[in-house]
């Protein structure tokens, strides 16, 4: 068996052992996330029956789980052991890692999209010169050896144009195949936690108590109180709001437009906060009816759009159309999408240093803009709203985990702590 | 020329340019190929009507149907969705989307923060030149980088230009694939609170290097055209761009000192810069690639990420009328971007007009852009065959 979870393991194992397995597993990986020191778990020892079945099984958890946040840890997690694990690897066990990974390939039945790639890796990793220079000789930029596979299975490196493409073939140097490896596994994983329809076990009375238990020890952010917003009570609320969503009032109420994506992100979030459709409608009215105030790229009014924009608040409240309901977009979603007229965006990361400041509203010598600029060059800009989102809320009685926090934060949480909504289950 | 269009005649005009003008029979092939290898009727169309109408999941069955269809309808905006399961006018919102064609989306607006000569709607030969340079880095991206081989351009009608790129590999490409061709090929991030809007890190990919020897074909050109840095606002948006206090306080000094022209001013920087730089070898550390960042903030394509990555994106047709501007939306073939004339750009109003001045020219090249939409489409098919022929073989050899 491999520690890169290609295939589970079959066999029996009594259900108070299953549980041992899977929360000594979860122990772990809490202690890998923060990066602390651990001691010698014997449940995650690689390759082993325990390390294998804690992970499936911990993978079926996070997927009936369900919520978001907790499948992101888990995959931190597990990324992070592979990856330490990787390192840890002689060239001898490099090789047995990848001759081992061949042997369980030849004979898997599924399709896996990540298997092609692997295969072509592993086949250069067995060959001991190859091992060897991977496992030593190879430094930051070197490039004596390539592997070339097709782009489509290396996206994460061509997004950030690490990697040299040639004709729809990405060739990635040998200093970048640890990389590569770890990207595979991710990949992998990803397609295990969001692709893999298990729903027929959710009421597996093993699985129940399962769930229960791990359940108890992860951060307990899923109870909140939402109230009804109501059009007017946005001025009030929006001291509450998080800088982008924020500045995005203000924006609004200054010039009473916001271009398509902009009023798009600021409509769900204020559905996400209570907003009833009707108070959405009465809440763009108020706006688009008055004049543009300034150069705008939005040239709508609501004399000549009405029909429109009632159709698209309509649309996004579940009540047209498709009938799907959104949701407000995440802290990731809205960093990746500034477009060059964008007049919103993660402050953190797309607004000059005194823009920041403005829409923060703290001075120059506080303390925590100096914590939150470390966290910008580092491109840390989530933990930068988080580390914010911290000192704001330092007074209150309340204040949740922070390690739980980066992990699928959105300006909603952002709302949610600082308002005290949230409570624990 | 006629410059003032009634855009209440369109409703008499367009049935006649559809029925005499619109390439109906290569437009039809061109999607049947690229839903290939669903049928043509899986393939999604919209209609937008006089009066703002909007028909969505229309389909075809051929090029009969479409004749009739247009007809019928006579659409004001003609566009083109994906390749779905089933036919769209029987699945609606619970129908799958299988396929469509990779889009780019270039708009000249998005430039309004660096062209001088013209802002929103307004476009000239001169800020044209922007899509030139774009037209020239992205086909060579696409084919040199991607592989891709069938890549059509067209004219947006007004201020830009679409992309299509109808390969197999692209139109199969899934959401996180186009998301990562569009992440590849953005260089420019940030909105309107950001001043510095490129970042270039230490080792310059190589299509970032090639886009660069592409821009510079064009960069004196280009800066003596739009003179970004003569007035005193296009000075002070420049300095923004410099991350170092004591540079930009040297180079503001050396620069409002000089000759308005641009020209002799970006020489003046580039001088300013090199000459600090050799003395401050810190700053090398911070600002290594200042320069190319600049040249890239003015003159790299700015992409619509958006439509390239959304997958089912509904997007103009080809060859569609534009309603403000009565122009077409012409195939156009990138090398000859340069030489495309905004005025000689055909109109429903002159294409129908035999006594219009400019009806022998723009119907001549009407003629040309329907021969490059051919080209390609006949180009298509021949790929499609041979990857056709290629699976089956490779079906036998597996048996």
């Amino acid at each position: 068996m491999s520690f890169f979870y290609l295939n589970a393991v079959k066999g029996d194992i009594p259900v108070h052992l299953l549980e041992t397995v899977v929360m000594k597993r979860l122990e772990y990986l809490e202690s890998i996330v923060k990066s602390e020191a651990n001691a010698y778990n014997e449940y995650v020892v690689e390759g082993s029956v325990y390390d294998v079945v804690g992970h499936y099984t911990l993978c079926i958890v996070a997927i009936l789980e369900g919520r978001e946040e907790f499948k992101q840890y888990i995959i931190r997690g597990e990324d992070m052991l592979f990856m330490r694990r990787l390192k840890a690897l002689s060239a001898y066990d490099l090789r047995c890692f990848a001759k081992k990974l061949l042997r369980i390939i030849r004979k898997l039945c599924s399709e896996l999209h990540c298997l092609k790639p692997l295969r072509a890796l592993c086949r250069h990793l067995m060959l001991r010169d190859m091992a060897h220079h991977v496992s030593s000789i190879c430094a930051e930029n070197c490039s004596v050896h390539t592997l070339s596979v097709s782009f489509k299975h290396c996206l994460a490196f061509v997004a950030k144009r690490q990697v040299v493409l040639e004709n729809g073939v990405a060739h990635i140097p040998c200093s970048k195949w640890k990389d590569y490896l770890l990207n595979l596994f991710h990949c992998n994983l990803k397609n295990r936690l969001y692709k893999i329809d298990i729903s027929g076990l959710r009421h597996d009375p093993r699985v129940t108590d399962l769930l229960r238990k791990v359940g108890k020890e992860i951060a307990p952010l899923n109870r909140f109180n939402i109230t009804v917003l109501r059009s007017l009570d946005v001025d009030v609320a929006s001291k509450m709001f998080p800088p982008c969503m924020l500045h995005l009032h203000q924006h609004l109420r200054n010039t009473h437009r916001l271009t398509h994506d902009q009023r798009f992100y600021y409509s769900l979030f204020l559905k996400d906060l209570g907003m009833p459709v009707e108070e959405a409608i009465m809440f763009w009215r108020e706006e688009y009816q008055k004049p543009p105030n300034g150069k705008s790229a939005c040239c709508h009014n609501w004399a000549k759009d009405e029909k429109k924009f009632v159709y698209g608040i309509r649309h996004m409240y579940g009540l047209e159309g498709g009938r799907k309901e959104y949701s407000c977009r995440n802290c990731h979603q809205i960093q990746n999408c500034d477009t060059v007229y964008s007049e919103g965006g993660c402050p953190f990361k797309s607004f000059d240093d005194n823009k920041m400041e403005e829409i923060l509203n703290i001075s120059k010598t506080d303390p925590v803009l100096s914590q939150i600029n470390e966290l910008r060059a580092q491109r840390k800009y989530t933990s930068a709203c988080v580390t914010l989102l911290q000192n704001r809320n330092a007074n209150k009685p309340q204040s949740v985990k922070g390690d739980g926090m980066n992990f699928n934060f959105t300006p909603l949480k952002y709302y949610l702590v600082l308002t005290n909504s949230l409570t624990s289950s | 020329m006629a410059e003032q269009h009634d855009e209440n005649l369109l409703p008499e005009m367009l049935p006649l340019y559809y029925t005499r003008h619109f390439p109906q029979n290569i437009f039809c092939r061109w999607l049947a190929c690229g839903s290939n290898p669903k049928p043509l009727s899986n393939r999604e169309l919209s209609f937008t009507l006089a009066d703002d109408v909007y028909l969505r999941y229309l389909s075809i069955n051929d090029q009969k149907e479409f004749q009739t269809l247009l007809q019928k309808k006579c659409p004001q905006k003609l566009d083109i969705g994906a390749v779905y399961n089933i036919k769209p006018s029987i699945g609606r919102h619970d129908a799958v989307v299988l396929a469509r064609e990779l889009v780019f989306d270039i708009d000249l607006t998005d430039y309004d923060e660096v062209r001088t000569c013209c802002q929103q709607a307004k476009v000239c030969d001169k800020c044209w030149k922007f899509m030139v340079v774009a037209c020239e880095i992205i086909h060579t991206a696409l084919q040199d980088d991607f592989g891709f081989q069938n890549i059509l351009w067209v004219f947006s009608g007004r201020r830009g230009v679409h992309c299509w790129v109808s390969d197999y590999e692209a139109r199969t490409l899934d959401s996180p694939g186009r998301a990562a061709v569009a992440d590849y090929l953005c260089l420019i991030t940030g909105g309107e609170n950001l001043n510095k809007k490129v970042h270039l890190t230490n080792d310059l990919h190589s299509s970032i290097r090639r886009s660069l020897t592409i821009i510079d074909k064009y960069f004196e050109e280009i800066l003596q055209d739009q003179e970004f840095i003569s007035s005193t606002e296009g000075l002070k948006s420049f300095l923004k761009m410099i991350p170092d206090e004591a540079l930009k306080t040297l180079v503001e000094g050396n620069l409002e000192r000089m000759h308005k022209s641009s020209l002799e001013r970006w020489d003046g920087f580039v001088n300013t810069y090199s000459q600090y730089c050799k003395e401050n070898i810190n700053a090398i550390r911070k600002m290594k690639y200042l320069i190319e960042e600049i040249k890239i903030q003015y003159c790299y394509p700015r992409l619509d990420v958006n439509v390239t990555k959304g997958f089912n994106h509904l997007l103009k047709s080809p060859f569609s009328i534009h309603p403000k501007t009565g122009k077409v939306s012409v195939v156009f073939k990138p090398e000859q971007a340069k030489s495309l004339k905004l005025e000689e750009i055909p109109t429903i109003y002159s294409l129908l007009d035999d006594g219009a001045p400019d009806n022998v020219q723009h119907q001549s090249n009407m003629r040309v852009a329907v021969k490059n939409f051919q080209e390609l489409v006949f180009s298509l098919e021949k790929a499609e065959a041979i990857r056709r022929k290629n699976d089956a073989n490779a079906s036998i050899l597996e048996f």
